[in-house]
C-alpha cells in the first residue's frame, strides 16, 4: 500500500504541469523542483517566501543543512501527506497514513533516521519531526545500554566507578532488556 | 565533542526522543554517557512522567508546590513517590478513603469524581457501621448533648487516607496526615460535620490557600445504616 501511494504522489506531481513549483537547493548542490503545497509543509520555506517580498518563482532557496539523500526522504513523506490531504481534506485516512509511515521508516537505517531527524528539525516540519523522534524512541525501547550507545554513536565517558554507581542506583531499569 | 558524538542531535532533539520513552528506558539511556545522563535528568521529562503517572501532579496548586525547592524536582518526586495534593472539593483523580480506626469492616469509602466540585448525595456515599459505638449521633437533635464528645470521638477515630495510585506499577502512596486537623459542624450544610485533613506535603496557607482536604460527612448518610 505504501509503495502505491508513493508512486501515485510522484505521478500526480509530474502530471500537473501548471502547478507552481518551488526550487530548493540541497547542500550538495542538487536543485529540487517541489510543488508549492508540498514545499510549504517545510516551515523554513514557507516563512522564507512569506517574509521576503522580493523573492520570485525563479528564486532558488538554498538549504545548506540538508543533503540530497535526506531531501528525497523528506519529500517522499511530505508528498504522501499532501496526497492524503488532497484526497481527504477533512480527515486523514488514519489507517493508510499509519501503513505508509510504517513502510516508510522500515526502509530507513538508524543513520538515515538520524539524518532525517536533523533535516526535519532544520526545515521545521513539526509533524515529520514528531513522527521521526517517536520512531527513534521506539528503536531504543527496551534495549541495553550498549545498544543505545551504538544507536546514538556515543562513547562511554563515565569512569568505572561512576558507571557502577549508576548501574546500582538504577538497577531496576535494566531488567528485561533486549540484548540485540 | 558530544555534539559530534551524537551526530549533531542537539539537546532539544534528544529531549524529544527521550520524552517518548518510559521511565526505565529513559534511565537506561541516561547510563550511556554524560550527555545523555544530563538529558535524562531534565525536569521537563520527569514532569511529564509524573503527570501521566499521577494526574494530580498536573493541578495548578500541585505544580506551584512541587516547583518549590524542598522537593528537589520532579526526578526526585518520581523516584521517592513524594506526591502531591489536591483539594477534595475539587476532586482528586485518585481515591480518598475515610474510615474509622479500630473498626472491622466498617470502612467508609469516599468516592471522588473530578468532575464535581462538591460532594452531594449523588456522588458520594459514606457508610460507617455501628455509629453509636463511635459516638456518632443518631439524629441532629443529639448534637447539642453530644457535641463536645463527638468532636473528640471523631478526631480520635476518623482517619483519611488520601491515596495516589500509580496505575502503571500498581503502587500507591498515602498523602494525608491521617488525623483530622479540624472538625466542626457546618451550618451551611445542614449541620453536617466538616472535617479538615492536612496533607503530608507541608503547606503554608497564607501562600497557598485551600490546601486542606475538606470532607463533609453527611449526618443523614451516617444514619442511613
Amino acid at each position: 500500500m505504501s509503495s502505491s501511494i508513493a508512486s501515485s504522489s510522484s505521478s500526480s506531481s509530474s502530471s500537473s504541469k501548471k502547478e507552481k513549483k518551488i526550487s530548493l537547493k540541497t547542500s550538495d548542490g542538487e536543485v529540487f523542483e517541489v510543488e508549492e503545497p508540498v514545499a510549504m509543509q517545510l516551515e523554513i520555506v514557507r516563512s522564507f517566501f512569506a517574509d521576503n517580498e522580493d523573492v520570485t518563482e525563479q528564486t532558488v532557496m538554498p538549504l545548506p543543512n540538508v543533503s540530497t539523500a535526506a531531501m528525497h526522504g523528506i519529500l517522499e513523506y511530505c508528498r504522501a501527506h499532501e496526497e492524503f490531504r488532497r484526497r481527504m481534506p477533512e480527515a486523514a485516512p488514519e489507517e493508510e497514513v499509519r501503513a505508509f509511515e510504517a513502510g516508510y521508516v522500515d526502509r530507513k537505517s538508524n543513520e538515515e533516521l538520524k539524518e532525517m531527524i536533523l533535516a526535519a528539525n532544520y526545515l521545521n516540519i513539526s509533524k515529520l519531526l514528531d513522527f521521526l523522534t517517536g520512531v527513534a524512541a521506539k528503536r531504543i525501547e527496551n534495549k541495553s545500554v550498549e545498544y543505545v550507545r551504538a544507536f546514538f554513536g556515543v562513547e562511554n565517558d563515565f569512569t568505572p566507578e561512576e558507571e557502577a554507581n549508576l548501574r546500582r542506583e538504577y538497577e531496576w531499569a535494566f531488567e528485561g532488556v533486549d540484548e540485540d | 565533542m558530544d555534539q559530534q558524538h551524537l551526530n549533531g542531535l542537539n539537546n532539544d532533539l534528544l529531549l524529544d526522543i527521550m520524552g517518548q520513552l518510559d521511565d526505565s528506558d529513559m534511565t537506561s539511556a541516561g547510563c550511556t554517557c554524560s550527555t545523555l545522563l544530563h538529558v535524562a535528568h531534565d525536569q521537563s521529562l520527569w514532569r511529564q512522567l509524573c503527570h501521566s503517572t499521577w494526574p494530580s501532579t498536573a493541578l495548578n496548586e500541585a505544580q506551584h508546590l512541587l516547583s518549590s525547592s524542598s522537593f528537589g524536582g520532579f526526578h526526585n518526586i518520581y523516584y521517592k513517590n513524594e506526591c502531591v495534593l489536591s483539594k477534595v472539593f475539587n476532586g482528586i483523580p485518585e481515591a480518598v478513603n475515610v474510615y474509622h480506626t479500630d473498626n472491622t469492616g466498617g470502612n467508609c469509602d469516599y468516592e471522588t469524581n473530578p468532575n464535581y466540585h462538591q460532594y452531594d448525595e449523588d456522588n458520594s456515599h459514606c457508610d460507617i457501621d455501628d455509629n453509636e459505638r463511635y459516638g456518632l449521633p443518631k439524629t441532629l437533635s443529639d448534637y447539642g448533648k453530644l457535641r463536645d464528645n463527638h468532636y473528640k470521638e471523631l478526631a480520635k477515630h476518623l482517619r483519611l487516607s488520601w491515596v495516589l495510585l500509580d496505575k502503571k506499577k500498581g503502587k500507591a502512596v498515602n498523602l494525608s496526615r491521617w488525623k483530622p486537623l479540624l472538625i466542626r459542624r457546618s451550618w451551611i450544610y445542614n449541620g453536617n460535620y466538616e472535617i479538615h485533613f492536612g496533607c503530608i506535603v507541608p503547606v503554608e496557607e497564607n501562600i497557598l490557600p485551600h490546601k486542606l482536604a475538606k470532607c463533609i460527612i453527611y449526618s443523614y448518610q451516617l444514619h442511613a445504616r
